[in-house]
């Protein structure tokens, strides 16, 4: 055995031993690197696991409301459509029956007729009248005299109707205006209904759905 | 003598390549087991967001059908209103009608 052998053997020795040690730090850092990444990765997809269900969740609540609101509208729509259906078969029916009781109430008509000039009458205020009625009612035997009598107690003025010869075309009413044609009053069936339209409509759906 | 010293010059770089042998070693564990780790979490990533995914579309669709009876819900009770609003219509109708005669016809502020 030479002097030198066991200084060899010491120095291979410890090369090993610092060999062995390296590769055990090395697997220890791995093993610590791969654990930390694990985790960070584990968290990282626990934060877009979160994210999602929260969109998720955002988007349910968002569709609902979307949804709800336009089924509410919907129904409102329902709603209404059905009062406006309501609202016009009354006035259909209205029409309807102004032509029955023309038809079948004459006198009553011709004293409605009458009053409608006094009031148009009274309303224009001026003291010539030209008085405009559709065919079947020009052949009423209207005093023109008496109601122009009517119209100056009320307004103090001699009043004058003229009948004109040009016919309207309307259920019935009579249609007013001045011998210039500035101020015309609409009082047939049709104009008063059409007139005050709105504010009829309303009353009827406040006696309809009361 | 000589002999001597060059056999310890000899044995220090054979320690010397042996710890340079171990670094190498260290360097692949290191490298390798990094690589495969990191596609591993890649995957794992991967599958827990499209598990996600899967469960919020899941939640959207089921939702939906819930939207479809609550919409349904509402549209019925519309329709059970709109059915109670034509039978109350119904009762007053005629009256309606009478009080715009009233006001047309008989010239009578009744409205």
């Amino acid at each position: 055995m030479s002097s030198v052998d066991p200084l060899v053997k010491a120095l291979l020795a410890e090369a090993h031993e610092t060999a062995d040690q390296i590769i055990l730090n090395a697997r220890k850092k791995v093993r610590d690197t791969l654990n930390e990444q694990e985790k960070k990765g584990g968290d990282k997809a626990k934060e877009m696991v979160k994210l999602i269900e929260a969109n998720a969740r955002k988007k349910v609540t968002i569709n609902k409301q979307q949804y709800t609101a336009s089924a509410e509208i919907k129904a409102e729509w329902l709603i209404l459509e059905k009062e406006h259906q309501m609202v016009d078969k009354v006035l259909s029916r209205v029409n309807t029956e102004l032509h029955n009781l023309i038809k079948e109430k004459p006198d009553d008509y011709l004293h409605v007729l009458e009053s409608l000039i006094v009031e148009g009458g009274i309303i224009l205020g001026v003291p010539d009248l030209e008085l405009f009625l559709n065919e079947r009612d020009s052949h009423l035997p209207l005093d023109l005299g008496n109601l122009g009598q009517k119209i100056g107690e009320k307004t103090g003025l001699k009043i004058t109707i003229t009948k004109s010869a040009k016919k309207i075309d309307a259920m019935g009413g009579a249609i007013m205006q001045t011998p210039d044609g500035k101020i015309v009053l609409n009082h047939t069936f049709e104009g008063m209904l059409n007139s005050s339209k709105n504010e009829i409509k309303f009353k009827i759906a406040q006696i309809l759905f009361k | 003598m000589f002999e001597k010293l060059k056999m310890i010059k000899d044995t220090q770089l054979e320690a010397k390549e042996i710890i340079n042998g171990a670094l190498k070693k260290a360097d692949m564990i290191s490298q390798g087991l990094l690589q495969k780790s990191m596609k591993v979490n890649e995957e794992s990533y991967r599958v827990e967001v499209a598990q996600a995914k899967k469960k919020a579309d899941e939640m959207l669709e089921s939702s939906s059908k819930g939207f479809e009876k609550d919409i349904e819900m509402i549209l019925s009770i519309a329709e059970h209103q709109v059915e109670e609003i034509e039978m109350h219509a119904k009762t007053n109708y005629d009256k309606a009608v009478n009080d715009v005669i009233q006001v047309i016809f008989y010239r009578r502020e009744t409205l």
